[in-house]
C-alpha cells in the first residue's frame, strides 16, 4: 500500500488568517488613529459621516483595511459589498455601479484604476449622489493622494476630497519584522526575531508578498515537523 | 430541520473557507437571504452585474452545498428590487412581476419594476429623506409578493410625490458671504414667491460651493410653508433614468403627469443633460409645461447656460428667462465662519485661529473645507485633545505637505506662464510690456498669498527684484481684483489650478 502524500496530511491542520482589524499591525500613533477611526466607521459612528477615504502606497495595506471594514461592518448587521475596481475595470461602469445605493456598506478598493476614465468617473459620480441620497457608507482606498488623483471629473473630485481621509503609512524595515513576528504568533507559529530579519533581508519586501512567505513557510514547518530557524528557512529559500 | 437561514450560514462558512476573502466579500457577502419564504432558498442580489456573475461562478457550488445538506430547497438567486417604482396603480396592476414558483436557479429580475424613487406609490406622506428610507428587505419582499401599500387618499391620480429633500440644508444653516449673497437673496425670494418673476432660478458655479444646499433650502422652506406642496428634487441623472425606464415600460404619460403635476421642480447638474437629446426634448416639455402652470422649477448647473456644450439652444435660452445667479467660491471670512459654524453643529469648539488656519490652506471649496474640518474634529474625538492649531497641522499634515509641493513658488511662476502663454524666463526677465508685466504682477501676488515666502525671498526667484517691487505688484493686483473682471476670473481659475 502506498503511503498517503504528506502534503495532504498538513492541510487541513494550517490556519488561514482572515484580514481584520486585530492582525493589522501599526507602528505609529498616526497609524493606530487611522484604525481607530475605520473601526468605527464600520459600525457607522455618526460622528465620522458616510464617506471615508484611505490611500498609502501598494503593499501598506489597504485592501487589508477594506477587508477588515467589511468583516467588522458585517458583524455589526450591516449589508456590505467589497469591490475591487482594478479588476473590474473591462466591465461596464453603468452595471457594475446600478442599484449599489442599496448596499449600506460599500468599500471601493483601488480607485486609481479607474481615474481619468469618463464613464466610470461619471457612474461613480453618480453613485455618490445616489448614496448620498440615501444615506449610505461608502470607503474608497487608492495608492494616490486623494488629492492628487487624476480624476478629470471635477464633481467627483471634490466629493472625494469632501469625504474624511486617513493615509496609511507603509512599515518600515522594523516595523514588518514586528508585524512578520506577529502574523506568525497569531498562526501559532514561533518565528524568533533572528529568523524575521533573515527573511526580511532575502525575500520581497511587501508586506503582502511577506504575508504570502509566512504561509509558505506554515505549511512547511508543518510538513517537515521543523521549527522556522534560519537555517531551515534558508533551506527553503533556496540558499542553501 | 434546518431552516433557510441555517443552510445559508453553512453554505456562507463553507465558501468562506473556499474562497479568498476578496471573493468571497465581493460576491458571496451581498447575497442576502430572503426571510420571508420557508421553502425556497431565496438570495438577493444587488444588482443584475453582480446576479449574473454569481449564477456563472457560484451557483452549482451553491446548489451542492445545499444538496448536502440533506434537505431539499429551491434555490433562486434573484435581483433585489428597489423600492418598488411604479407609474400609476394601473401600470402597477398591469406589469407586476410573476411570482409563481420558478423552476430551480432560474433568476428572477425584478428590476424591470425596479425604478427608482420618485415614482414610489408605497410612500405615504411627502417626507424628508430621512424618514422615507424603508429598508431593502422589506421593499424587496413587497416587491416580489407584488403588495401594495398604498394610501390611496394621499395619492392623486395614482401619483405619490417623494421629495427627497434634505432638512439639513435650510436657509439658517447657510452661510452667507460675498460670493453667495446674489444666489441666497434670489433662493429666499423665490422662496417667499414661487413661480414668481425668478422662474426658473438657476443657479451655477463650479463645485462643492453650495448650489446644492440652496436648491434644498429653497425646497424645505417652501415644505415648512406648505407641508402637503409637492416639491420633488431630483439629480438630472435620475431624471434620465426614470425616463428610460418609462420609455421600456411605455408608461411614458405617466412619467409626464409625475413631473408635470408638482409644485416645484429641483434639478441639480443639469449639465449631466448635455448629449441626451431624448431626455433634453422631454424636459423641455416638462419645462414649458411647468412654466405655463406657474409652477417653480430651480437647476443648478456647473457653468453659465450658455456654456454648456451638448445641450439644445431652445433650453439653453430658457434656463434664461428667469434669473440666473453665480455662487462663487468663498473668501477667507466666509469660510472661516462655514468651519466655525459647522464645527458647533458638531458640537466642537474651533478656535478662531484654528479656523482661519484652515480658512487660508483650504481655499477652493465648501465641500473640501468641510472634508477637512471632519478630520481635525476626528482626530480631536479620537485623541481625546481639544482643537488647536498644533491638532489642526498633525490632521491635515499629508493635505498640507502636498499643498506645499503643489504651491512652491517654482510651481507657480510655471503655472502662471502657462495659463498666460509666456515662457517661466519672462517672469524673471527685465522686460516691462504689459503682456508680462501684469503676469509676472499675478506670480508675485500669488507667491505672497499662497507661500510663506517673504518679499525679499520672493523678489529674489523674480529675476533678483526688491522687496518693494513685490509689495507694489501684491497692492495693484489686490486692487485690480476689485475693478477688474478679467484679472478677477485670470486669479480665480489659478487659485484653482494651484490649490486643488
Amino acid at each position: 500500500m502506498n503511503q498517503p502524500d504528506p502534503v495532504q496530511l498538513f492541510l487541513k491542520v494550517s490556519l488561514s488568517d482572515d484580514a481584520t482589524f486585530a492582525n493589522f499591525y501599526y507602528h505609529s500613533p498616526a497609524q493606530q488613529q487611522a484604525v481607530v477611526a475605520l473601526a468605527a466607521f464600520a459600525r457607522r459612528d455618526p460622528r465620522l459621516g458616510t464617506n471615508l477615504a484611505i490611500w498609502g502606497a501598494s503593499g501598506a495595506g489597504l485592501t487589508h483595511l477594506l477587508q477588515a471594514v467589511t468583516h467588522a461592518a458585517f458583524k455589526a448587521g450591516c449589508h456590505v459589498q467589497y469591490l475591487p475596481l482594478r479588476d473590474l475595470i473591462d466591465q461596464a461602469p453603468e452595471r457594475v455601479c446600478d442599484g449599489l445605493e442599496q448596499v449600506e456598506m460599500l468599500c471601493l478598493d483601488d480607485l486609481d484604476a479607474i481615474s481619468g476614465q469618463p464613464a466610470w468617473e461619471q457612474a461613480l459620480f453618480h453613485l455618490f449622489n445616489r448614496r448620498r441620497d440615501t444615506g449610505k457608507h461608502l470607503i474608497v482606498a487608492a495608492h494616490t493622494p486623494i488629492a492628487a488623483l487624476d480624476v478629470g471629473l471635477a464633481d467627483l473630485q471634490s466629493r472625494l476630497l469632501g469625504s474624511l481621509i486617513y493615509h496609511i503609512d507603509s512599515l518600515d524595515d522594523a516595523g514588518k519584522e514586528q508585524a512578520l513576528i506577529r502574523r506568525a504568533n497569531a498562526r501559532g507559529l514561533d518565528l524568533p526575531g533572528e529568523t524575521a530579519r533573515f527573511i526580511l533581508t532575502r525575500a520581497p519586501r511587501t508586506t503582502q508578498d511577506l504575508f504570502q512567505l509566512l504561509n509558505r513557510l506554515d505549511n512547511a514547518s508543518l510538513q517537515h515537523q521543523r521549527k522556522l530557524t534560519v537555517p531551515f528557512v534558508r533551506g527553503l529559500l533556496g540558499e542553501v | 430541520m434546518d431552516s433557510p437561514r441555517q443552510i445559508w450560514d453553512k453554505c456562507c462558512n463553507q465558501l468562506q473557507a473556499e474562497l479568498s476573502a476578496q471573493l468571497f466579500n465581493t460576491w458571496i457577502r451581498p447575497l442576502r437571504l430572503d426571510e420571508s419564504t420557508g421553502e425556497i432558498l431565496r438570495l438577493f442580489a444587488p444588482n443584475r452585474f453582480v446576479l449574473d456573475w454569481v449564477n456563472d461562478k457560484y451557483l452549482s457550488r451553491l446548489r451542492d452545498l445545499i444538496a448536502q445538506s440533506g434537505q431539499y430547497y429551491r434555490l433562486e438567486v434573484v435581483v433585489a428590487a428597489r423600492p418598488v417604482a411604479v407609474f400609476s396603480r394601473q401600470s402597477f396592476a398591469e406589469s407586476s412581476p410573476d411570482i409563481s414558483p420558478t423552476t430551480d436557479a432560474q433568476p428572477i429580475d425584478l428590476t424591470p419594476l425596479g425604478l427608482r424613487v420618485p415614482f414610489d406609490p408605497s410612500v405615504t406622506s411627502l417626507t424628508p429623506i430621512e424618514s422615507v428610507s424603508s429598508p431593502v428587505p422589506e421593499a424587496s419582499v413587497r416587491a416580489f409578493s407584488g403588495q401594495k401599500r398604498i394610501n390611496r387618499d394621499d395619492i392623486e391620480g395614482g401619483l405619490q410625490h417623494r421629495t427627497y429633500l434634505n432638512p439639513s440644508f435650510t436657509f439658517k444653516s447657510f452661510v452667507e458671504g460675498k460670493s453667495n449673497q446674489l444666489g441666497l437673496a434670489a433662493a429666499i425670494q423665490v422662496a417667499e414667491n414661487p413661480g414668481g418673476s425668478y422662474n426658473p432660478l438657476f443657479i451655477y458655479g463650479g463645485v462643492g460651493l453650495g448650489k446644492t444646499h440652496l436648491m434644498h433650502a429653497v425646497g424645505n422652506a417652501l415644505m415648512q410653508r406648505k407641508p402637503n406642496a409637492k416639491v420633488v428634487y431630483l439629480h438630472s441623472e435620475r431624471f434620465v433614468a426614470d425616463m428610460v425606464k418609462a420609455l421600456q415600460l411605455n408608461a411614458i404619460n405617466d412619467f409626464k403627469r409625475y413631473y408635470r403635476t408638482v409644485d416645484a421642480l429641483l434639478i441639480d447638474d443639469i449639465q449631466f443633460f448635455a448629449g441626451k437629446e431624448r431626455s433634453q426634448e422631454e424636459f423641455f416639455h416638462t419645462f414649458n409645461a411647468l412654466l405655463e402652470g406657474g409652477q417653480q422649477i430651480i437647476l443648478t448647473c456647473d457653468r453659465y447656460p450658455k456654456e454648456i456644450s451638448g445641450l439644445e439652444e431652445r433650453l439653453k435660452s430658457r434656463f434664461g428667462w428667469g434669473l440666473t445667479v453665480a455662487v462663487e467660491p468663498p473668501e477667507l471670512e466666509t469660510r472661516v465662519a462655514i468651519l466655525i459654524k459647522k464645527a458647533e453643529q458638531a458640537s466642537m469648539k474651533l478656535p478662531h485661529d484654528a479656523a482661519f488656519f484652515i480658512g487660508q490652506r483650504i481655499r477652493s471649496n465648501v465641500r473640501e473645507l468641510e472634508g477637512a474640518l471632519k478630520r481635525v474634529i476626528a482626530n480631536a474625538h479620537f485623541t481625546g485633545r481639544d482643537i488647536s492649531i498644533d491638532l489642526v497641522r498633525e490632521s491635515l499634515k499629508d493635505l498640507l505637505a502636498l499643498q506645499d509641493r503643489l504651491v512652491s513658488v517654482d510651481n507657480i511662476q510655471r503655472v502662471v506662464a502657462e495659463y498666460y502663454k509666456i515662457k517661466v524666463s519672462d517672469l524673471h526677465s527685465k522686460r516691462r510690456s504689459r503682456s508680462v508685466a501684469r503676469p509676472r504682477q499675478v506670480a508675485m501676488y500669488l507667491a505672497k498669498d499662497l507661500t510663506n515666502h517673504s518679499l525679499p525671498e520672493i523678489g529674489n526667484v523674480f529675476g533678483g527684484r526688491d522687496h518693494t517691487t513685490v509689495l507694489h505688484a501684491c497692492r495693484k493686483i489686490k486692487e485690480l481684483l476689485d475693478s477688474d473682471a478679467d484679472i478677477r476670473e485670470d486669479v480665480k481659475n489659478l487659485l484653482r489650478s494651484l490649490t486643488t
